[in-house]
């Protein structure tokens, strides 16, 4: 019996469920529909640790190679994110709405890839690996909830009747605005790590810190988008509904950057996703 | 004349400062990088802009010649950078100027201020009681330490504050980007990469002449002159921790008789010496054969690479022979015999005459030339080809990385805010009058400040 799959198809019902009590929940103002949703996607969590667990003793290494592992290990930092968000507001649980059926699609999607085992190579044996795809992992996990803040935002900005007064539950537009922000801002941040460990690794690894290769060059495209989210908003003012027009664009970007570019160039960096 | 310089001046300190400038430089730079990707560039995949100019011939005549096939190296990014740099330090300088003006005035306030937060305050709180509002007053101040503020009291005046590094965050970034933008384009400067084969058990000079490829920058100077040697065992599945390293050759550099360094190296463990690093690149086999006179035996490396249209699977390692005036005299190849594992073939061909093919040589085998000289056989084995790079800008740059990371990490982390409480009347009721600043201009700041005030209020 492979535990793996089953923890893994474990998740991805939890979230699916999850994510269809969100939306009935909101959509028909039933708050313990809401409040059921949040604890399954929490409880989702489990199963997909055990089956990432699982997955990492047998072949050796973290979820980082090959288009499952990488999705599914994205998925489980946006989950985490929206536990975190949960955690420190719980008036913030309705974004779940937008993350969770993101969380569902991704990894459900993933389940139907190919599973191959990507050994590591003389080049992604380093330590720096492993702190580039730590921070690669928070910082779109990151970008992934500031999404969800943004759509949140904008939706609650649209609704009307008997919708508007549910979204009246969640914190005022300002606190959702500035959350937003913040998690642009953190995930700015570890982009940036993720970034300069991964020009340390190249150094090391092929002799040179940057070559502009298209996934180096769109991984910088896409922290000079976040910077210009930041300038924007602290130098032009661009808050509220522009600052989460923003936020919901440039999320494409990255994902663009992470899985796009490897599918579309050929590149050295291609192995962590598709395993040349 | 001299108003007009300084007004000009003045323009463009303000022009360079304007924070629509940078949004738009940044967007240039996104929309250029992403162009960048679509291109095929010289430096990184040009054996594909022959094709990708014969697929689309009118878009290669128009990117071609707006330089895009060089995206980072062509004079339209260079201005950009030189923009973007520019306007970054004048960001950098403003944000410094006011950081530091706030750092000196921390716990001290003007009665202009004062004068300022009382005309136009965020909020008045009443301070109610039968002290005339002594103890709401300290109790609004000392309600702001939940916020995570440090508070300072007078009798008149409470300012509450986070830790000052705030307020170094975001100029020390913009000051590490400034360096940035100038340290990595002086690194290029000074920088010397070159791919260098050596045959195992033999050594060549770091000059520039014993490379096959070699880029240096306009201001690097002669290269070290050590010596690079390579050990004759060289594993080809090195395995270390469990995973296969590949071809790892044990490398040393030698200055004189002393070694300077040594190391097996392979991906991930290169092998440093100052400024210098040497990383493994390819392997393939080697041959040295050497030209013996009555007097001398000169010998000379031979690297053999992989060629899958050749019957053996490699193809030929080639020299020439020059004579004294630097003419050549013959072209020398070494290929592995087709016929016979670990034997080779040696080619001679003259100008004007017919190739010299020898016979399947062996180590010690000699081919015999005009003149009494011959070619002898001294080794069949296998090369590395290192690639060697001499940079002094990387310790810069990874130290204005960091700079930057840390910087960022603050400036996001523990953005500066600050609250002042003053002392007001109103209708002649005590009052206090409230003034909220968030370096990220936070807006949920203010309504939190005013919920514990609010809070206190009740109490």
């Amino acid at each position: 019996m492979n535990w793996e799959i089953i923890s893994m198809w474990a998740a991805v019902t939890m979230y699916a469920a999850s994510a269809v009590l969100f939306v009935v929940g909101l959509a028909f103002s039933r708050p313990r529909l809401v409040m059921l949703a949040t604890w399954l996607a929490l409880a989702g969590l489990m199963p997909h640790a055990v089956g990432i667990g699982i997955r990492w003793v047998r072949v050796g290494h973290g979820p980082y190679l090959g288009f499952y592992e990488v999705v599914s290990s994205y998925a489980f930092m946006a989950v985490a994110g929206f536990a975190l968000l949960v955690w420190r507001r719980k008036n913030l649980a309705a974004a779940g709405v937008v993350l969770m059926p993101v969380a569902f699609i991704t990894l459900g999607a993933a389940m139907f890839t190919p599973k191959a085992e990507l050994e590591i190579t003389g080049t992604l044996a380093s330590w720096w690996l492993n702190l580039h795809v730590v921070f690669a992992k928070l910082s779109y996990g990151a970008f992934i909830v500031a999404f969800a803040l943004a759509a949140v935002y904008l939706f609650r900005d649209r609704a009307s009747g008997m919708l508007s007064e549910v979204l009246a539950k969640l914190p005022s537009q300002v606190t959702l605005d500035d959350l937003q922000s913040r998690f642009v801002g953190v995930g700015f941040v570890f982009l940036g790590i993720m970034i300069v460990t991964g020009a340390i690794w190249a150094d090391q690894a092929w002799g040179r810190y940057w070559g502009w290769d298209p996934i180096e060059t769109w991984s910088l495209v896409s922290w000079v988008v976040y910077a210009l989210y930041l300038h924007a908003r602290l130098t032009l003012g661009w808050r509220g509904r522009r600052s989460a027009w923003f936020a919901l664009f440039a999320l494409p970007v990255v994902l663009f950057a992470l899985i796009g570019v490897p599918l579309v160039y050929s590149s050295i960096h291609g192995a962590y996703l598709i395993g040349y | 004349m001299a108003v007009s310089r300084a007004s000009a001046r003045r323009t463009l300190g303000q022009t360079l400062r304007s924070p629509r400038l940078a949004v738009w430089l940044l967007a240039i730079l996104i929309v250029y990088m992403a162009v960048s990707t679509i291109v095929p560039q010289r430096s990184y995949r040009g054996e594909e802009l022959s094709q990708w100019a014969e697929r689309y011939p009118a878009l290669a005549a128009v990117t071609g010649s707006l330089g895009l096939h060089d995206a980072y190296v062509n004079i339209f990014f260079l201005a950009l950078v030189v923009l973007l740099a520019a306007s970054t330090a004048a960001c950098a300088w403003q944000r410094t100027t006011r950081a530091t003006g706030m750092l000196r005035r921390l716990g001290t306030i003007d009665s202009g201020r004062v004068g300022s937060i009382r005309s136009a305050p965020v909020a008045r709180i009443p301070l109610t009681g039968e002290d005339g509002g002594d103890t709401a007053y300290r109790e609004a101040a000392s309600a702001l330490r939940s916020l995570g503020l440090s508070v300072r009291t007078g009798p008149l005046v409470t300012e509450a504050s986070s830790g000052a590094l705030g307020l170094l965050g975001s100029p020390v970034f913009h000051w590490a980007l400034v360096g940035l933008m100038l340290a990595i384009p002086a690194g290029q400067l000074v920088r010397a990469e070159g791919q260098i084969g050596i045959v195992t058990g033999y050594e060549k000079a770091d000059v520039a002449e014993e490379y096959g490829v070699l880029e240096r920058g306009l201001f690097h100077g002669e290269l070290s002159g050590l010596v690079i040697g390579v050990e004759p065992e060289m594993p080809l599945e090195y395995i270390d921790g469990g995973v296969d390293r590949g071809a790892a050759p044990e490398v040393y550099l030698r200055d004189g008789e002393s070694v300077v360094a040594r190391g097996r190296v392979y991906p991930n463990k290169p092998l440093r010496y100052g400024a210098m690093t040497i990383h493994m690149s390819e392997h393939g086999l080697g041959a040295v054969v050497s030209l013996v006179t009555s007097e001398t035996a000169e010998e000379s490396q031979y690297l053999i690479d992989r060629d899958a249209s050749s019957p053996t699977g490699w193809g030929k390692g080639v020299q020439g022979l020059y004579d004294e005036a630097g003419r050549e005299l013959a072209e020398i190849s070494v290929e592995p015999d087709p016929e016979s594992t670990g034997r080779a073939v040696v080619e001679i061909d003259r100008p004007g005459e017919q190739t010299l093919r020898s016979s399947s040589l062996g180590v010690g085998d000699t081919v015999e030339l005009m003149d009494g000289a011959s070619l002898r056989v001294e080794y069949l084995g296998s090369y590395a080809r290192l690639s060697v790079v001499e940079d002094p800008s990387v310790p810069v740059v990874y130290l204005l990385l960091t700079i930057a990371c840390i910087a960022a990490a603050v400036s996001v982390l523990v953005p500066y805010r600050t609250v002042w409480l003053v002392r007001d009347e109103v209708d002649g009721e005590p009052v206090v009058a409230v003034s909220i600043r968030h370096s990220r201009g936070e807006r949920s700041f203010r309504e939190r400040v005013l919920e514990v005030l609010a809070g206190q209020e009740e109490q």
